[in-house]
């Protein structure tokens, strides 16, 4: 399973699901789906994520059985 | 203008959805009409026409977009050369007891049970042919690369 920390990683930079999905293209409802780890986005939003939130791509998403569980 | 991927994906799966209940409510409509209410062909041609294009339509878009026709089956190539002719067969069987069922002259059986055949190997090959030049497509665009 995908595990992500965004919703960590957006409170921390102080914006809002609106403010964040608008600066990636997305809806709100889709930030709402991966923060809830209900959807699993693709590597292209995956990236734009990471850019946006300003951490690396393994810090915000890692796979539950991989090394980085342990986080 | 949002070119969300999870709404695109949403969408493509209830108009996936949507499909599905057409295609097969199509093919039970034209089923029930034939076998229960005995109409000829000619008299639901239009309903008839139009599911057979957009089915051969999907099929040969599956191909196209290099899904394999016996996916989520493996078969190797050896299987593969066996099933094309043996299923072809078996829409011409299939064909042919349904005409003995709606008590179709003998030369309509014949005639109906060949092309029946004829009809899905051609459609087989088809689909092996699109598949192989979107492998070939797929090779020569690793090999630029």
């Amino acid at each position: 399973m995908l595990r992500n920390r965004v919703r960590q990683a957006r409170i921390n930079l102080q914006m809002t699901q609106e403010e964040l999905a608008d600066r990636i293209g997305v809806t709100r409802q889709t930030i709402g789906l991966i923060e809830k780890e209900q959807y699993n986005p693709t590597i292209t939003l995956c990236l734009h994520l990471s850019e946006v939130l300003n951490q690396p791509l393994d810090v915000l998403f890692w796979m539950e059985d991989s090394k980085h569980e342990t986080r | 203008m949002k070119q969300d991927e999870r709404v695109k994906q949403d969408i493509y799966l209830v108009r996936s959805i949507g499909y599905t209940i057409l295609w097969f409510g199509t093919f039970g409509i034209l089923l029930y009409r034939w076998f229960y209410l005995n109409q000829p062909l000619a008299e639901t041609l239009d309903f008839f026409l139009l599911w057979i294009t957009v089915s051969i339509l999907a099929f040969v878009l599956l191909a196209y977009r290099g899904v394999p026709m016996h996916y989520p089956v493996i078969l190797s190539k050896k299987e593969q050369r066996w099933v094309i002719p043996v299923v072809s067969l078996f829409a011409g069987i299939a064909s042919t007891i349904l005409l003995i069922i709606r008590e179709a002259e003998s030369k309509t059986i014949l005639v109906g049970g060949v092309l029946s055949s004829v009809f899905t190997l051609f459609i087989f090959l088809i689909y092996y042919m699109v598949l192989y030049l979107w492998e070939k497509k797929m090779d020569d665009i690793h090999t630029k690369e």
